[in-house]
């Protein structure tokens, strides 16, 4: 599935505001969310980019030259955690990151999203992976399968759907704090009064999305782009929706080269 | 409360055919000495397995990390709308074990699904995996996830996370067949594999044919409350499983008798001790299966 993207940002003095133009522009009442966002990496280290590639020169007799396939990228992923405000601060309430219930609504979500792809479309295009976790520990499950904890944060918001675009005005919340020698996600939820903004301006974020299942229907692709564009201009004066820098939603792991 | 075990028969010569005349013969076996089996709507099978890839930059002398499996698995009867990953690790099969021809598999020294193959003549087919480092309880991670979603994840572990995961195979039951015997029930199907591709339909061998022997103990037999009958309330039940797992296997004995299975060794599955945990019921039902679908070759 593929992912088209803009984003605005809105500072704190005008939250309500323009949380009352979204909902008069969806039809709609804000729905709460409350997130859980745990970060993965693969196990290993990427390979230097170019070093499958020959270098240099060559005096052998020229050959039909096979392809030369270049090392795939190693990208974070995340295991993101739909929660409720009493879930925070309450261990026998909160639901256990090595379990993930067999409620009827999956409250684990594994999450990959591509770094968005070049183009000049006026929009961001990315491929974004969603797989929902029924049962099971879903921290476990990462580790077997060859990833490892990298950190956690929390989301807070409310969304919106207005037609086919997903309406998300949020803000990035972490526990204040060091955590660099964790190497799991802690067991129990901290009291959410403790959480603070990442932004310390306190600022929101404006996240517009449509989802796209093939960018192989070039008729669908347009009709998402023209959509999206179509609410850009409806929310102009009030948000000012754009493309950001594509590779500051790079997922890619760098490479860091060892140092003796 | 449901226990369950599986035999594996391996084909020779992986033909349709003979995957076919085998099925009919288990069928017949089934009509003919259980004369009150009734059949039931069919199920069906879907299991992609993939191993994990070793980094490609090791030193030449560092010793090789442990490696693993995952298994995504769908059992109709089991779940209609769930998908399971499991990921174990595993210990690759010594040269030895490797060479040798008509091998054993040896039950673990501490086994929770126990593992056994039934000696007959050399084998020509491929082997089972002998997995020399168990199951035990609560072996490898299990989750479950939707599936409607299962092609996505699988495409997602066979592409961004190909640096990972290497696909090593697709089977596929079509149109298993079920039979309730009494307190028994009976799954048998056809095992297809893909030659290419993780969904490929076309060029498909059949790598062997499965018997799952399920067995229904304890109150009135059957959880309501579930949808495959496993993960009931086991409190109230004693159990045996040495009991349980006799019953399976004198079932089986009924069910070959008189019937030719050429040459291969049969590989028996039981669902091991988990099963007395009803929460894991279903668990050591998805190790059983990923375990008997561990192919060679």
């Amino acid at each position: 599935m593929h992912e088209l993207l803009l984003y605005g940002q809105v500072p704190l003095s005008r939250h309500e505001q323009v949380l009352k133009v979204l909902a008069g522009v969806a039809a709609m009442q804000p729905r709460r969310i409350l997130q859980r966002h745990i970060i993965y990496k693969p196990d290993r280290e990427p390979e230097e980019a170019g070093l499958n590639r020959p270098r240099g020169g060559t005096q052998t007799i020229a050959v039909k030259q096979t392809k030369q396939v270049g090392s795939k990228d190693l990208n974070y992923c995340q295991l993101i955690q739909q929660l409720s405000e009493d879930e925070f601060g309450n261990p026998s309430k909160g639901p256990p990151v090595h379990g993930g219930g067999a409620g009827a609504e999956a409250k684990w979500t594994l999450v990959f999203n591509d770094t968005p792809d070049t183009g000049d479309r006026g929009v961001l295009t990315r491929l974004s992976q969603n797989t929902d976790i029924i049962s099971g520990d879903p921290h476990a499950y990462m580790v077997a399968a060859r990833h490892q904890f990298v950190s956690e944060y929390y989301i807070e918001g409310h969304r919106f759907v207005h037609e086919n675009v997903v309406i998300l005005l949020h803000r990035v919340l972490h526990e204040p704090g060091v955590r660099s020698l964790a190497t799991a996600p802690k067991d129990d939820l901290p009291a959410f009064s403790s959480l603070q903004p990442l932004d310390s301006s306190g600022g929101y974020i404006l996240e517009t999305k449509i989802r796209v299942q093939d960018l192989n229907h070039p008729a669908v692709l347009e009709a998402g782009v023209s959509e999206l564009k179509r609410f850009q201009t409806q929310m102009k004066g009030c948000v000012e929706l754009s493309e950001p820098e594509r590779l500051a939603l790079d997922t890619r792991v760098k490479y860091k080269p060892q140092t003796t | 409360m449901r226990y369950s075990g599986l035999y594996f028969i391996p084909i020779h010569g992986a033909t349709q055919e003979a995957s076919a005349s085998t099925l009919a013969s288990l069928i017949v076996g089934i009509e003919s000495h259980f004369e009150f089996a009734t059949r039931q709507s069919s199920w069906s099978l879907s299991h992609r397995l993939l191993r994990s890839v070793p980094p490609a930059n090791l030193p030449p002398h560092a010793p090789k990390p442990a490696q693993s499996f995952q298994h995504i698995l769908h059992v109709s009867y089991l779940s209609r709308d769930k998908t399971y990953c499991y990921i174990h690790p595993f210990t690759p099969p010594s040269a030895a074990t490797v060479a040798a021809v008509g091998v054993k598999a040896e039950t673990s020294a501490t086994p929770s699904v126990g593992i056994k193959g039934e000696p007959t003549s050399q084998a020509g087919t491929p082997l089972p995996i002998q997995d020399t480092t168990g199951p035990t309880p609560g072996y490898g991670t299990i989750i479950a996830i939707p599936y409607a979603q299962s092609e996505s994840h699988l495409g997602y572990l066979g592409t961004q996370l190909s640096p990972l995961w290497a696909y090593r195979h697709a089977l596929h039951i079509y149109q298993g067949i079920t039979y309730t015997a009494g307190q028994y029930i009976l799954n048998i199907g056809e095992v297809r594999m893909a030659r290419s591709g993780p969904s490929s339909s076309s060029n498909l061998v059949s790598p062997g044919v499965v018997v799952c022997i399920t067995t229904v103990t304890g109150g009135d037999g059957y959880a309501e409350e579930t949808d495959s009958g496993y993960g009931g309330d086991t409190e109230d039940i004693e159990m045996d499983i040495e009991e349980l797992e006799g019953e399976v296997r004198q079932v089986w004995n009924v069910i070959k008798k008189g019937i030719d299975f050429g040459k291969g060794d049969i590989r028996e599955v039981m669902m091991g001790r988990d099963a007395l945990n009803g929460e894991t019921q279903k668990e050591a039902v998805v190790r059983m299966w990923c375990d008997a679908l561990k192919l060679r070759g």
